[in-house]
């Protein structure tokens, strides 16, 4: 009986004091990492919704993604200056090439015009997918100053001269520029279905 | 290690055992996970290479501190939660002040408690000498992990983005070869390395203990 | 809704398997790949005894993980939680496989505690974590996930004993020309990324 007790209460001894010693450890963490995270949101609202300064989170109701496009977001924050309504940023996760997603933040004006597109984390193929996210090129620059009339289409080889709601998918990454697309349209439609004031009808 | 028991081995053995003669990626094809899915970017390879190193220091010394106490029949398990807890830790301090390399490791730093250089050195070494030399030989086979994933992420990086550090090189003169970075060209790296590795050090490979850990369990 | 739950099923199995081959795409479980791939007859058994071990691991973890932890907010208990079973049920599988069965113990009976250290064997559960299965979806792709590691290591043995046969230099024998030989075996997974395009 001895033999095993003592190697037991060894283990389990040691089991306690890494546990205790982990606890302390993320305790002294949390604040830091929460305060991050809160730090990068705030930037990234701020970034694509230039025109406010105060941001709110909206509680969706229930049941609000009724199609693929609002399965997209995640949350909506509605963006004031000095008390007016100034916009909404809206956050979504979009299935792209890798299944975890891109993480993208748009910022649409209380006119509906797109202001801003931030893209966060994404595990996209380097060289095919990150061309569709890069700041540097031209896919995301379609969608910015854009109040389409109608929903957004993705389309390969754009004809010179057609409407800009069509937007120009990157030859190779169709996958990564549909993702982006299914977000935007689905921050179009979270817009749509705001009244002038930033209350959801 | 070749070392006898209860003759302690001099730094200098311990630092060109771990970074040269008995390599643990690219002679004893231990940790090689990490080496094949972080080393995209000499950042990230240098990032895990550090990361790994702090905790095998840690593990080492700690494992060497304890090795009058732990008895034989739970040794593995012991030196496993010890491992965890420690990386667990690494973990914590990476999401809170590192937070980039936090995202490009992802779920390869919990893994580093799958890293088998980690109990390997826990068996071979911190588990018979004191915790001043273990922690050195963590420190040094922790250098020599970080010595193999800077390489191999320097070609990667080199080949497939056209960077070094991040700094532009050849990216605008030529398109960069993808597939250097995709997994193909982990392991074609990895080859090219442990290759040249052999070439340099004239000798035949040690025998890879990648699969067992230890040498008394070889597997045929 | 039948139909929709068997189509999950179908789809994470085949992204565990070809998508997301945990050898050949995330480099999970290397060491055997390399170490225990010279004889397609070990590749096999190690790959079985993976399997197993992941799938019920996965369970296990699971359970813990979504009645203690998460619960309690001690997520920071994962990665020891998670390698202590795998741990424990090693020791249990090997015990129990050395006095019940002891021809299969014979054969597999080295591979089993190797299986402790194994990377895919702790990144199954941690992957589980990651994406948020449920417990069905997380048995299924812990299925599909050992299965892919036993087609992958299988597929290469058969590679790796034609290549025993050739004439290889010094410098390349052993390790460098297997991982040259797994670049164009990881070349043609690579095709499969784009699977399931949606």
């Amino acid at each position: 009986m001895r033999e095993i007790l003592k190697p037991a209460l060894v283990l389990l001894a040691i089991c306690a004091g890494v546990t205790v010693v982990l606890a302390l450890v993320f305790q002294g963490t949390k604040p830091v990492i929460a305060e991050r995270a809160a730090a990068d949101l705030a930037a990234a609202k701020s970034e694509v919704l230039a025109g406010a300064d105060a941001f709110s989170e909206l509680k969706l109701p229930e049941g609000f993604a009724t199609d693929e496009f609002l399965q997209t977001i995640g949350a909506v924050y509605l963006g004031t200056k000095n008390g007016l309504y100034r916009g909404v940023v809206v956050r979504a996760l979009s299935r792209g090439y890798e299944a975890a997603g891109v993480l993208l933040t748009i910022g649409l004006s209380n006119e509906g015009v797109v202001t801003g597109i931030r893209v966060g984390d994404h595990k996209e193929t380097p060289g095919l997918g990150t061309k569709v996210l890069d700041k540097a090129q031209t896919y995301l620059g379609q969608y910015l100053n854009l109040k389409p009339a109608t929903n957004l289409l993705l389309v390969k080889n754009k004809t010179a001269g057609a409407p800009s709601h069509q937007i120009d998918a990157i030859t190779g990454a169709t996958i990564t520029s549909r993702a982006v697309w299914r977000a935007v349209q689905g921050a179009l439609e979270i817009s749509q279905k705001l009244t002038p004031e930033g209350a959801w009808k | 290690m070749s070392f006898q028991p209860f003759d302690t081995p001099k730094a200098w053995d311990i630092a060109v055992a771990g970074l040269i003669k008995e390599n643990p990626t690219l002679k004893m094809i231990l940790g090689c996970c990490p080496t094949l899915a972080v080393t995209t970017a000499v950042g990230n390879g240098l990032g895990m290479g550090l990361a790994t190193t702090a905790v095998l220091m840690c593990s080492n010394m700690a494992i060497s501190l304890l090795r009058g106490v732990i008895p034989e029949k739970v040794r593995i398990p012991s030196y496993i939660i010890i491992i965890a807890g420690f990386v667990t830790v690494v973990m914590y301090v990476l999401k809170a002040w590192l937070p980039e390399l936090d995202k490009a490791l992802g779920i390869y730093i919990p893994l580093i408690v799958a890293n088998c250089i980690l109990l390997a050195r826990a068996e071979m070494f911190a588990a018979k000498y004191k915790p001043f030399p273990s922690l050195l030989d963590g420190l040094f086979m922790g250098l020599g992990f970080t010595l193999a994933l800077f390489t191999i992420s320097t070609v990667r990086e080199i080949l497939g983005s056209g960077t070094w550090f991040g700094l532009v090189l050849t990216k605008n003169l030529w398109a960069p070869a993808v597939l250097m970075i995709l997994p193909p060209g982990g392991f074609l790296a990895f080859g090219l390395v442990i290759t040249g590795m052999n070439k340099l050090t004239n000798g035949k490979i040690a025998t890879p203990m990648c699969a067992t850990c230890s040498p008394e369990r070889c597997a045929p | 809704m039948m139909a929709n739950i068997v189509q999950q099923i179908v789809i994470t199995l085949l992204t565990a398997i070809l998508v997301e081959n945990l050898v050949l795409s995330k480099f999970l479980g290397m060491c055997p790949f390399l170490g225990v791939t010279q004889k397609t007859s070990t590749a096999a058994g190690m790959g079985l005894a993976v399997t197993f071990v992941v799938v019920v691991t996965a369970g296990l973890a699971w359970i813990l993980n979504y009645t203690l932890l998460v619960p309690n907010h001690m997520e920071y208990l994962q990665t020891m939680t998670y390698i202590l079973i795998i741990a424990a049920l090693v020791q249990f599988v090997e015990t129990v496989v050395r006095k019940f069965i002891p021809p299969l113990y014979k054969a597999l009976g080295i591979y089993l505690p190797l299986i402790t250290t194994n990377c895919a064997v702790l990144g199954v559960p941690l992957l589980n974590t990651a994406k948020n299965y449920d417990l069905l979806m997380s048995l299924v792709y812990s299925f599909g996930a050992g299965a892919g590691f036993t087609l992958a290591l299988i597929l290469f043995s058969g590679v790796r004993e034609r290549m025993d046969k050739a004439d290889i230099p010094a410098t390349l024998r052993g390790i460098p020309s297997a991982l040259f030989a797994a670049t164009l075996v990881s070349m043609s997974f690579f095709g499969f990324q784009g699977l399931f395009a949606s």
